[in-house]
C-alpha cells in the first residue's frame, strides 16, 4: 500500500465532499456566495492534491514540468475564493489589497504559461528521488529558477496583508472567533506553504510539495467555524420558528389581527384573523378604502386622520374604532401600528396589529353607566343634605311674592290707588319669581338622570354657581367664604353637573370638618388655578382640623368615613367622575391644621372637539 | 282690609330682615295694611338706632349673619326694653321656637307668611 497514494487521495476526497456539500447548500441558496465561494476553494484544493500527487509521481523532467505549470490554475482559483470568503464572512477588508491580491495572482497565472516552462522554472533539467512516507518519490534535481515567481510571491503577499487587515477589522468588530478562526488559520497555514515553497525552489529545502495538505488544514479549521455558523442559523432557525409558533398560540389565543400596508406595491395584506375581525374572507383582495367603509360612520374620519397623522407626524399609529359587520353586529377594535420609512422619508411600510376591545369597552359602558348611577344616588343624597338650605332659597322670593301680591290686594282695595306703587310691586313680584325659579332649575338640574356630556365650561363661573347653591348652607354654619380666582382662566372640557357635585361634595366635607371650630375660624378658601399640564386646577381649602395623618390617600377608598352618617363613597365617587375627565383628585393635609383637597381638568381645546 | 282697630294701624314696625327683598315687601305690605313701617337690613342696623328710633313693635328674621333675631331679643332684654317681638323664619324648629317664645315673642311664624297671620299676630302685639 502506497501512503502517498492514500494521503493525498483521502485529502482530494474529504475537499470534494466539502465541495459537494456546501455547493449543494448554494444550491439550494443562491444568495449565499459564501458558500459557494467555500465550494470553490474545497474543489480547488483538491486539484493541488492532485498535481501535488502528480509531481510526487513525476517520471521525467517533462511531467515535473507540465504538472507544476498545470498546478498554477487551482491554484489562483483557491487563492481568489479565500480572498473573496474572507471578504465576504469576516465582512472585512479593504477592497484595494483584495483586488491587488486578485490581480497578481492572475498576473502570476498568465506569467506562468507565457515565461519559461512555468513560474517557478525557466527550465528543470533532471529530477531526482527521495524517500518519503517510506517509498521513493520525485523531486526537482537541477533546474533554472524563473525570475518571474516573484510576481506569485508578491501576490501571496498582498493576500496575507489582506487577511491581516480583514482580520484585525472583524476582531476590533467583537467578532474575535471568525476572525482567530478564519483570519489565523489562512495566514498560518498561507506562511507555511508559502515559506516551504520558496525553500523547495531557492534549493535550501529538500522537500517534496505539501502545499495542499496545508490548504486542507486551512479548509478543515475555516469549515470548522463557517459550519458551527451554519449551526447557530439553525439553531436560530428553529428558536425562530418556536418564537412564531408561541406567537402564533399567542395571536390565536387572544384573537390578535396582523396588518401591512406596503407603499411600494401599493399592497394590503391582512393575517386570517384579522380578516374575521373585519368580517373579510380569506381571499378578498384588501385595500384601505375597503377597510375604512367597513367601519362605522362616526369612526371613519377620526381613523382617516390617525392614518394620516402616521404617514406624517412621527410614524406611530394608534386607534380606537367600532367595526359594522356586513351581519350588523358592531365591533370595537383597537389597532396600533408602526411606520417604515426609507432614507428619504419616504413611507415604506405600515404595519400593526388590531384586537377586539368588544368587551372592555362594553365593560366600560356598563361602569360608566353605573357610577351615572351611583353619582345621581349622591346628588340626590346632597339634596338632601342641602334641604334647609333650599328651602330657605325657596322660602324667601316665595315669602317676598307673597308679602307684596297681599300688599298690592290691600292698596287695590283703596279709593286712592297710586298704579305705580301697583307697578313697583309687580316689577318685584316678577324679579323674585324669577330668582324661585332659577333656584328650582339649579336643584332640578342635580337632581335629574343624565350621561356624561362634556362641555366647554368656566372653572370660576362653576365654583360660583356652586356657592350660590350652598350660600345658605355656609351661612348658616358660619363659615367665612374666601374666593380665589385666576382671571382669564382658558375653558374647561366638564360635565357641568358632575363637576358641581363634586365641588358641593368637597364643600360640605369642608364645612363638616369645620364644624367644631370656632365660628370665627372656620374659613373656606375656593381657588382656581392653571397648571403645567394643559389642566385647571381647582382647590377647596378648609381650616378644619385636617386629616389624620397617612389618611390623604385612605379617605378616597371606598366605604372610609369619618362621619356618624356617612356612607362613605362621596370622595371615592368624586374621584372617580374627576378620573373620567381625565383630570387628578388628591388631598394635601396643613401643619398649621385644615386640609385642601386639589383637582385638575383638562382645558377644552377647541381643535379637539 | 285695614282696620285692626285704631290707635295701633298708625302705629311704628320695625321689619328687621337680612334679604333686600323680603324685608321690602313686609314693609310694603304693612305700610298698605296702614301700619308706619321701617326696614332694617340687620339687627345691629335696629340697636344702633335705638332709642331715636323706638318702634311699638319688632317683626324680626331669626337667621341673619351677625346678630340672630334670638340674639336681638337678649340684648333688648338685657337692655330692659319690652317691645313686643314677632319672629318670621324660613327654618322651622321646635327648639328655635321654645327659644324665641322664651325670650318673649309673642309670636313665631313661618314664611312665606300670610297677611292676616301676620296683621292678627300684630293685633296680638296691640294687647300687650
Amino acid at each position: 500500500m502506497s501512503w502517498v497514494t492514500v494521503i493525498y487521495s483521502m485529502t482530494a476526497s474529504a475537499c470534494l465532499m466539502l465541495a459537494l456539500i456546501y455547493g449543494f447548500i448554494w444550491w439550494r441558496q443562491r444568495d449565499a456566495w459564501v458558500d459557494l465561494l467555500f465550494a470553490l476553494a474545497a474543489v480547488a484544493t483538491a486539484a493541488v492534491a492532485w498535481f501535488d500527487l502528480a509531481i510526487l509521481r513525476a517520471s521525467s523532467p517533462a511531467e515535473m514540468v507540465s504538472a507544476i505549470r498545470w498546478l498554477h490554475l487551482p491554484h489562483w482559483m483557491l487563492i481568489l475564493s479565500l480572498a473573496g470568503f474572507v471578504r465576504l464572512f469576516l465582512e472585512a477588508g479593504r477592497a484595494w489589497l483584495f483586488w491587488t491580491a486578485c490581480g497578481l495572482r492572475t498576473a502570476a497565472v498568465i506569467l506562468n504559461f507565457l515565461t519559461g516552462e512555468n513560474l517557478l522554472y525557466r527550465e528543470i533539467s533532471s529530477l531526482r528521488h527521495l524517500t518519503f512516507l517510506g517509498e521513493s518519490v520525485s523531486s526537482i534535481g537541477e533546474g533554472v529558477p524563473n525570475p518571474w515567481m516573484v510576481v506569485g510571491q508578491l501576490a501571496g503577499w498582498a493576500l496575507i496583508l489582506f487577511v491581516v487587515d480583514a482580520t484585525i477589522t472583524a476582531w476590533r468588530r467583537g467578532d474575535r472567533r471568525k476572525a482567530v478562526f478564519v483570519g489565523g488559520s489562512i495566514l498560518f497555514f498561507s506562511v507555511a506553504a508559502s515559506g516551504q515553497t520558496a525553500f523547495i525552489v531557492w534549493g535550501h529545502f529538500d522537500w517534496v510539495p505539501t502545499t495542499s495538505l496545508f490548504y486542507l488544514g486551512i479548509l478543515v479549521t475555516m469549515g470548522y467555524e463557517f459550519g458551527g455558523e451554519a449551526l447557530r442559523a439553525a439553531q436560530l432557525s428553529r428558536d425562530l420558528t418556536a418564537s412564531q409558533q408561541q406567537i402564533a398560540l399567542a395571536t390565536e389565543a387572544v384573537k390578535l389581527g396582523f396588518w401591512s400596508r406596503d407603499f411600494e406595491r401599493e399592497d394590503f395584506w391582512a393575517s386570517d384573523i384579522w380578516r374575521a375581525l373585519f368580517g373579510f374572507t380569506s381571499s378578498e383582495t384588501l385595500n384601505v378604502d375597503k377597510f375604512l367603509r367597513r367601519l362605522h360612520p362616526s369612526d371613519r374620519e377620526t381613523t382617516r386622520q390617525g392614518l394620516e397623522n402616521a404617514y406624517q407626524g412621527d410614524g406611530s399609529y394608534q386607534s380606537e374604532h367600532r367595526v359594522l359587520l356586513p351581519d350588523g353586529q358592531v365591533r370595537w377594535l383597537a389597532c396600533q401600528g408602526r411606520l417604515e420609512s426609507k432614507g428619504d422619508n419616504q413611507p415604506l411600510r405600515l404595519q400593526g396589529v388590531s384586537l377586539d376591545i368588544t368587551k372592555r369597552k362594553l365593560a366600560e359602558q356598563e361602569a360608566r353607566a353605573l357610577r351615572n348611577e351611583v353619582a345621581h344616588l349622591m346628588r340626590v343624597s346632597s339634596v338632601g343634605e342641602l334641604s334647609s338650605a333650599l328651602a330657605h332659597e325657596l322660602n324667601q322670593p316665595l315669602t317676598a311674592i307673597l308679602s307684596n301680591a297681599q300688599a298690592a290686594q290691600l292698596f287695590l282695595a283703596r279709593d286712592d290707588v297710586d298704579l305705580e306703587d301697583i307697578r313697583d310691586i309687580l316689577r318685584d313680584i316678577v324679579a323674585d319669581d324669577q330668582r324661585a325659579g332659577e333656584v328650582i332649575s339649579r336643584l332640578r338640574n342635580l337632581l335629574k338622570k343624565s350621561e356624561f356630556q362634556p362641555q366647554e365650561l368656566n372653572a370660576n363661573e362653576l365654583i360660583g354657581e356652586v356657592l350660590k347653591l350652598m350660600n345658605y348652607e355656609l351661612t348658616a354654619h358660619a363659615v367665612r367664604v374666601v374666593t380665589e380666582f385666576t382671571a382669564g382662566l382658558p375653558s374647561i372640557l366638564g360635565d357641568r353637573v358632575q363637576l358641581q357635585q363634586v365641588l358641593i361634595n368637597l364643600i360640605l366635607n369642608a364645612s363638616d370638618a369645620m364644624s367644631r371650630q370656632a365660628e370665627n375660624a372656620r374659613t373656606l378658601t375656593l381657588s382656581s388655578n392653571r397648571v403645567e399640564s394643559s389642566a385647571v386646577q381647582i382647590s377647596v381649602t378648609d381650616t378644619g382640623s385636617g386629616l389624620p395623618p397617612g389618611d390623604e390617600e385612605k379617605v378616597f377608598e371606598p366605604y372610609h368615613t369619618t362621619k356618624a352618617q356617612g356612607l362613605g363613597l362621596g370622595l371615592s365617587l368624586s374621584r372617580s367622575i374627576i378620573r373620567a375627565h381625565d383630570g387628578r383628585l388628591w388631598a394635601e393635609n396643613h401643619a398649621a391644621g385644615g386640609a385642601t383637597f386639589h383637582f385638575t381638568i383638562p382645558e377644552w381645546e377647541r381643535d379637539a372637539r | 282690609m285695614i282696620g285692626f282697630g285704631a290707635p295701633w294701624e298708625k302705629r311704628m314696625i320695625a321689619v328687621v330682615d337680612d334679604e333686600e327683598t323680603v324685608r321690602k315687601a313686609l314693609v310694603r305690605l304693612l305700610q298698605a295694611a296702614g301700619y308706619s313701617a321701617r326696614g332694617f337690613n340687620s339687627g345691629t342696623d335696629l340697636l344702633q338706632n335705638w332709642p331715636a328710633y323706638e318702634p311699638d313693635c319688632l317683626v324680626l328674621d331669626l337667621e341673619m349673619p351677625g346678630l340672630s333675631g334670638t340674639d336681638v331679643q337678649r340684648a333688648l332684654n338685657r337692655a330692659g326694653v319690652h317691645v313686643p317681638v314677632v319672629v318670621i323664619t324660613a327654618h322651622d324648629s321646635a327648639r328655635a321656637r321654645a327659644e324665641c317664645l322664651r325670650e318673649g315673642a309673642i309670636a313665631y311664624l313661618c314664611k312665606p307668611v300670610d297677611e292676616r297671620v301676620l296683621l292678627d299676630a300684630l293685633r296680638l302685639a296691640s294687647s300687650h
